[in-house]
């Protein structure tokens, strides 16, 4: 009975001591853990956008593209919209889905582009997440290059070497959606269009 | 001859030796090899020979950058193996044209014009990683010259997977091209069907070699005469090769009916690839693979449905080297599952 | 002559890593970059080290029977701590190490040392001896994932070394490459500790279990000799 007792004791007094020595940690982290996640939970929808000062991960647009839901994220500044971000897929890759997250300005030209889920293979298709690869999307727009194909279809955008089909997914993808955003620019943009019309945010 | 049974052979009843510790013999084992050098090196020289045409023609077909392929890789094969003789102070066994013969079969798996550094990892890791670091002929799991080949191919899969040369013999003006699984998966991707009902002049083109691929995987009728050749010489059996053949054309067959657009015809499957190649060269390896017959078509059947379904579905668009290398893994369980005939009883039983 | 010894036997002669084979989880996951080894090693030693110290204060205190719970709950609430600073001053490198600092938890170097050492030594020996071991880990894992980066990424701390000719041979940072490695330098080490003894005159200190006639690989391998011998019937 005595040594229960003893025992229940020393585990007890070893669980408030560390409790007590978290509850301290994690007091003088806690804000700093915050501003953390709160910067991750928009990463990525923000730096494919334009800067913007509203919750772009709360301040969403769902359209249905024949297909699938387009979610877009909309950005604004001071009330003004900024651009959008929406994730498009190419079912298209050399294995499986590959689902890119692309951020567009008020004039429909790319701001950013992340690769968020593919199943390419490792060394060839997985390059579509190189910086090298996904920046030449960049600044680009529906109607700017005119023809969206990689280099060896005679378009502008340089294949992976020996990822041509990889490639080629994502460019048609990125195409794709940007017609699609172009088409519904109005509706994503909402609130504000006067402000849409070409020239408005963008270069 | 018949009295000196092989040590591995099973104890006598009566004996009071500990069974339990199986481990004893390979302490015993474990540094000088005594075996007969002379007959692995004959059953070695088949199998090369039986490559011989298929390799000629790759020179043939390829031009230069195939002979130095193969020189090469053959040329490495024995000086690592030679070399981890050297450092560990082994005695050799470099005569026994083993590693001559693994050499040789990863030259076969790579794309002509592979640069010399690329062939000479691919050996290093053949040779020392998979072969002698385990311990030597008959002691490794895995095929080495296909260890090689597939850490090439994870490690450097732009020059593995891209770099191939259509046949122009003597490579003055080769051009890249796509290897006819590597066209089929494109076309599937592009219009949404398999571009790959053979035609007969495409048949023909498969069986005799006009094509792009890596050395010896380009013509299956010269293969064949080689494996042709082992069967009738004895070193190999039927049942390894035919399982693979015959598992890859029933399984390609089954999803083919069940929708032919998205998957290619049986017969595309069974002559495209490195099957043949892996089938007679790779499939029969004395150490890799099952000793009983009935091992063997296990063996075979799980190598071809590998291979399928990692041509169909995964993310390489070839499967029969993981094919292989897979199922090498489960040899051990294999064999145990179909005991093997204990040798000298049978020649016992004839004497 | 005690202190220096229980410090230093960490780094080699008991090394978590490559003598004493502990630890292997994040030895393997998190080794794909120097940064990433460096910041495990350190998570680990401070874990290591507060929870020596603690649990050596309290050796007598705590009752045998409930000493795993205790130092359980003692481990857990200092990989706590290392998440919670973590996450909140390195982010980036908390990010990229994720699952494993929880994990730190059941690395059995920590549980291992407590049980082995700390609740039988004073405070300064356990201290050093976590110390110790904590170095020793993180040296390893460095070392580990130095090895991986230059070879596989051609960069060492995030710093190109190997020139643009370089082609990274992508196998290490890979997990098999992992496995490769850690295998290679195992034995290595073994070979190392062999010449050494062999010089000192004494047995080398590998432990049984570690030697390759102890290697389920070959137990399971019993049929190496029926292979050669069919090799040679084939020959006849």
């Amino acid at each position: 009975m005595k040594e229960t007792f003893r025992m229940c004791f020393v585990l007890t007094v070893i669980g408030a001591a560390c409790a007590a020595l978290m509850a301290f940690v994690n007091a003088q982290t806690k804000e700093p853990i915050e501003r953390n996640a709160g910067g991750q939970k928009l990463d990525a929808v923000s730096a494919v956008m334009p800067p913007s000062d509203n919750d772009v991960a709360a301040d969403t647009l769902v359209l249905n593209d024949g297909t699938r839901d387009v979610k877009f994220h909309r950005g604004t500044k001071n009330g003004v919209p900024v651009g959008a971000a929406f994730a498009v897929v190419a079912p298209d890759g050399y294995s499986g889905d590959i689902e890119i997250l692309v951020g567009v300005d008020t004039a429909g030209a790319v701001t950013g582009l992340t690769v968020l889920k593919h199943l390419e293979t490792p060394g060839l298709g997985s390059k579509i997440e190189t910086p090298e690869f996904r920046d030449q999307y960049l600044g680009k727009s529906v109607r700017d290059p005119e023809t969206w194909s990689v280099a060896k279809d005679g378009g502008v955008f340089k294949q992976i070497t020996g990822a041509t089909i990889s490639s080629r997914a994502v460019t048609n993808a990125v195409a794709a959606g940007l017609a699609f955003f172009e088409a519904h620019k109005a509706e994503v943009l909402g609130g504000a269009p006067a402000t849409a019309p070409s020239g408005g945010g963008g270069k | 001859m018949e009295e000196r049974l092989p040590d591995a052979g099973p104890k006598a009843p009566g004996t009071k030796e500990k069974t339990e510790e199986p481990i004893a013999r390979f302490l015993v084992s474990s540094s000088p090899h005594v075996h007969e050098g002379i007959r692995i090196r004959s059953v070695m020289g088949l199998v090369i020979v039986a490559l011989l045409p298929a390799s000629v023609f790759s020179i043939y077909l390829f031009g230069l950058p195939a002979l130095f392929t193969i020189l090469v890789s053959v040329a490495s094969a024995a000086g690592f193996e030679w070399l981890w003789q050297k450092v560990v102070r082994r005695p050799g066994t470099a005569g026994d044209l083993s590693a001559v013969l693994t050499g040789l079969l990863l030259a076969l798996n790579l794309p002509a014009g592979s640069p010399w550094w690329l062939i000479l990892v691919g050996n290093l890791f053949a040779i020392v990683v998979a072969k002698q670091l385990y311990g030597g002929i008959g002691y490794n799991i895995f095929n080495p010259a296909l260890v090689g080949r597939v850490v090439l191919l994870v490690a450097f899969p732009v020059h593995m997977t891209s770099r191939w040369i259509s046949p122009s013999a003597w490579g003055m003006d080769a051009v890249t091209t796509a290897t006819p699984l590597g066209r089929a998966r494109e076309a599937l991707l592009a219009t949404g069907s398999v571009d790959a009902a053979l035609t007969r002049n495409e048949a023909i083109d498969l069986l005799i070699g006009n094509r792009a691929g890596s050395l010896g995987e380009v013509s299956v009728i010269l293969l064949l005469i080689g494996g042709i050749f082992l069967l009738a010489k004895r070193v190999i059996t039927w049942h390894a090769p035919v399982a693979f053949i015959g598992s890859v054309w029933a399984m390609a067959g089954i999803f083919h009916l069940a929708n032919p657009a998205r998957f290619a015809d049986p017969s595309f499957h069974v002559l495209t690839g490195g099957l043949f190649l892996g089938a007679f060269f790779m499939a029969t390896d004395y150490v890799t693979t099952p000793l009983a017959p009935a091992g063997k078509i296990v063996f075979g059947i799980g190598c071809g449905v590998v291979t399928v379904v990692i041509r169909l579905f995964g993310s390489y668009p070839e499967g029969v080297s993981f094919g292989i290398l897979l199922m090498n893994a489960f040899t051990p369980l294999i064999d145990r599952a179909f005991k093997p005939a204990v040798f000298g009883a049978r020649r016992a039983k004839t004497a | 002559m005690g202190a220096g010894r229980e410090f230093a036997k960490g780094l080699w002669s008991e090394n978590p890593i490559f003598r004493v084979v502990l630890g292997l989880c994040p030895t393997l996951a998190v080794t794909t970059s120097a940064q990433n080894g460096v910041g495990m090693g350190i998570a680990a030693t401070f874990v290591l080290l507060c929870s020596n110290v603690i649990i050596s204060v309290l050796r007598s205190f705590i009752p045998r029977k409930i000493r795993i719970p205790a130092y359980i709950v003692i481990i857990a609430t200092f990989v706590t701590v290392v998440d919670l600073v973590m996450n909140a001053y390195f982010n980036p490198l908390h990010k990229a190490l994720g699952i494993f600092i929880p994990l730190i938890v059941v690395n059995c170097i920590i549980m291992g040392r407590a049980e082995a050492f700390a609740s039988k030594n004073g405070v300064l020996y356990s201290l050093l001896d976590g110390l110790g071991m904590g170095i020793g880990f993180t040296i390893s894992l460095v070392a580990i994932a130095s090895i991986r980066e230059l070879l596989g990424n051609g960069t060492i701390f995030g710093a190109a070394v190997m020139g643009s000719s370089y082609v990274p041979f992508m196998l290490l940072i890979l997990p098999p490459g992992a496995f490769i490695l850690l295998g290679t330098m195992l034995g290595a080490m073994n070979r190392v500790e062999i010449a050494l003894a062999r010089r000192a005159g004494r047995a080398p200190s590998i432990r049984k279990e570690h030697d390759c006639a102890s290697c389920a690989i070959f137990a399971g391998w019993s049929n190496a000799a029926d292979k050669i011998k069919a090799l040679e019937e084939a020959g006849r």
